[in-house]
């Protein structure tokens, strides 16, 4: 009998502990379905892979901060719509969302997530084939990251194209224009009467911005600000923030994210603090910039305060990207988080800029 | 914010544990025991089982509502499944206080401290400088863990002399090496509690 419960256990035991270990029935009816970690410079992060393969055409997002982890996309309503055409990969960056391990904060630089990124394009190729066809897509932060990388790999990466949407690539430019940016939406909104009062004491704040401080208190004390202009706009209804999570029982109880722990996670690792501190004199990308020849989409919001349209029209001009390839598009009414904002829109450029160039 | 929320949460389970007294009875270690096996769910609804013993090693009764107040040690062993993410596994031991009221009430609080090992369960590959690629076997890592919980549920044995009882615990994890820092996880146990030696 006691033979009997010992064998039980242990079976009871293994059976939790590798049920749903790795799958090579991660392909089904042209459809991917995976899960996998990327191990790396002390970090695990892991990888969720879903949508349409039949092309082996991929879209590898990058996403903003670094925080939060990208893994909770794949519940929202804008991204299910595009795995309906491409597979795409969400990848829970070092020391965001559901990624672990143990490392030290020297490594939150950008050439470490560069190096993880470059090594997660390599598994890919691996896991799926030389040929699959790898389209990055970053956002905020996420430009920066897929920017340095095309640089830093110029000549040598096998992706098809890049897909930034109000990147933050240049932050000394950032410094010098969201400022800018701040002042000319004030003046916009007061001269049609909306949040009058807020809206002059935010131009008061636009003109007391010193472009000389880099220090980070001053820069993230002047974003309290940015925060509170986006939050007036979605209160007027300038703006409206239109995504919808699917299954959201799922994606909160369920998924292979935990809200919880991402949260705790980001709060105390401040993994956005630690990268962002080392680019703030930063020009790596601006002065690098015409090493980039590959098909080029730049989705911009014309209210983002926090990373201005200039930098998308500079760097548009910069790259070396035939005209026929590359293309920019300003969406009106729409701020950082850009495909929240516009979501049919971002949807039929995105698909559009890969079928026209896999 | 955060730090001030586990100060709080610290403080309010020492209060907790040092409230009650009057007749003290001093209870051999080993003279009895009491068996948990409760569901637990990290984040509530990550799947896992928890199995705990406790050997009770003080007895204060307050003789004006005859409220018991034990204090025990115990061992455990827990495990739960996220799906997708990790299979966790721990060892704890724990020194805990639990009331018992005299219609089976019970009221309780531990700290714990032990070894928190996870596994991811999904593949983990490592690619090389050059781009060779390697499969991680049984990935994942160790980390030291503390734990505290509260602990509501019913003792029958006080009222009825029947040697089994019921138990809702909430629990705080607290786990390092994580990142660059450390991990807080929360999890809900629920399960029944059996007497198997009684003093």
């Amino acid at each position: 009998m006691k033979i009997r419960i010992k064998i039980v256990y242990v079976v009871s035991l293994t059976a939790i502990l590798f049920t749903g270990c790795d799958r090579d029935d991660f392909l089904v009816d042209d459809f991917l379905d995976d899960h996998f970690y990327l191990r790396n410079a002390g970090a695990d992060m892991p990888v969720t892979v879903q949508g349409n393969f039949k092309d082996k055409t991929l879209v590898l997002f990058l996403q903003g901060g670094p925080l939060g982890g990208s893994q909770i996309l794949a519940y929202s309503s804008i991204f299910n719509r595009l795995e309906k055409e491409f597979a795409v990969a969400y990848w829970d960056q070092r020391a965001t969302g559901e990624s672990k391990g143990n490392f030290s904060k020297d490594l939150l630089i950008r050439d470490q997530y560069v190096d993880d990124l470059d090594k997660l394009v390599k598994l890919i190729q691996h896991r799926y084939g030389k040929d699959t066809k790898i389209f990055l897509m970053g956002i905020s932060w996420g430009g920066m990251l897929g920017t340095s990388y095309l640089i830093r790999h110029h000549g040598n990466h096998p992706v098809k194209g890049w897909i930034e949407i109000n990147g933050g690539h240049d932050w000394p430019l950032i410094r010098r224009t969201s400022y800018l940016k701040l002042r000319s939406i004030a003046d916009q909104q007061i001269s049609i009467g909306n949040s009058i009062n807020e809206w002059t004491q935010l131009k008061e704040v636009a003109d007391k911005f010193d472009t000389s401080r880099i220090d980070l208190d001053y820069v993230v004390e002047y974003y309290q600000h940015v925060l509170k202009a986006e939050k007036i706009l979605e209160k007027d209804g300038v703006v409206s923030y239109s995504v919808e999570v699917d299954k959201p029982w799922k994606a909160f109880f369920n998924s292979p994210t935990n809200s919880l722990t991402s949260i705790f996670g980001d709060i105390l690792a401040r993994p956005n603090s630690h990268v962002w501190s080392h680019l703030m004199t930063d020009t790596y990308v601006s002065d690098n910039l015409s090493l980039i020849n590959i098909p080029y989409l730049f989705l911009w919001g014309d209210m983002d305060i926090r990373v201005p349209d200039t930098l998308a029209y500079r760097a548009y001009e910069k790259i070396s990207t035939p005209e026929a390839d590359k293309k920019l598009v300003i969406f009106p009414n729409t701020m950082h988080e850009l495909p929240g904002y516009a979501p049919e829109q971002f949807y039929l450029e995105v698909v559009s800029f890969i079928n026209k160039h896999n | 914010m955060v730090k001030t929320s586990f100060i709080f949460m610290v403080f309010s389970i020492f209060i907790f544990q040092a409230f009650g007294q009057k007749t003290t009875q001093k209870i051999s270690f080993g003279e009895s025991f009491d068996l948990k096996i409760g569901y637990l769910g990290e984040f509530i609804t990550h799947p896992g089982l928890n199995t705990e013993i406790m050997a009770p090693y003080k007895l204060q009764i307050k003789t004006k509502n005859d409220r018991q107040k034990w204090k025990y040690l115990s061992a455990g062993f827990g495990i739960y499944n996220h799906q997708q993410n990790h299979v966790g596994t721990f060892l704890l031991v724990s020194h805990g206080s639990k009331r018992i009221y005299k219609n089976g009430f019970m009221l309780g609080s531990s700290l714990g401290v032990g070894y928190f090992r996870y596994f991811y369960n999904s593949a983990t590959f490592e690619v090389g400088d050059n781009g060779e690629i390697s499969r991680v076997r049984l990935a994942g890592k160790g980390q030291i863990m503390f734990d505290m919980s509260l602990e509501v549920g019913q003792d029958f044995f006080r009222k009825s002399n029947v040697p089994l009882g019921w138990y809702i615990r909430p629990r705080l994890f607290f786990l390092a090496p994580h990142n660059t820092t450390f991990l807080p996880r929360v999890a809900l146990e629920a399960g029944i509690m059996y007497k198997i030696k009684i003093n």
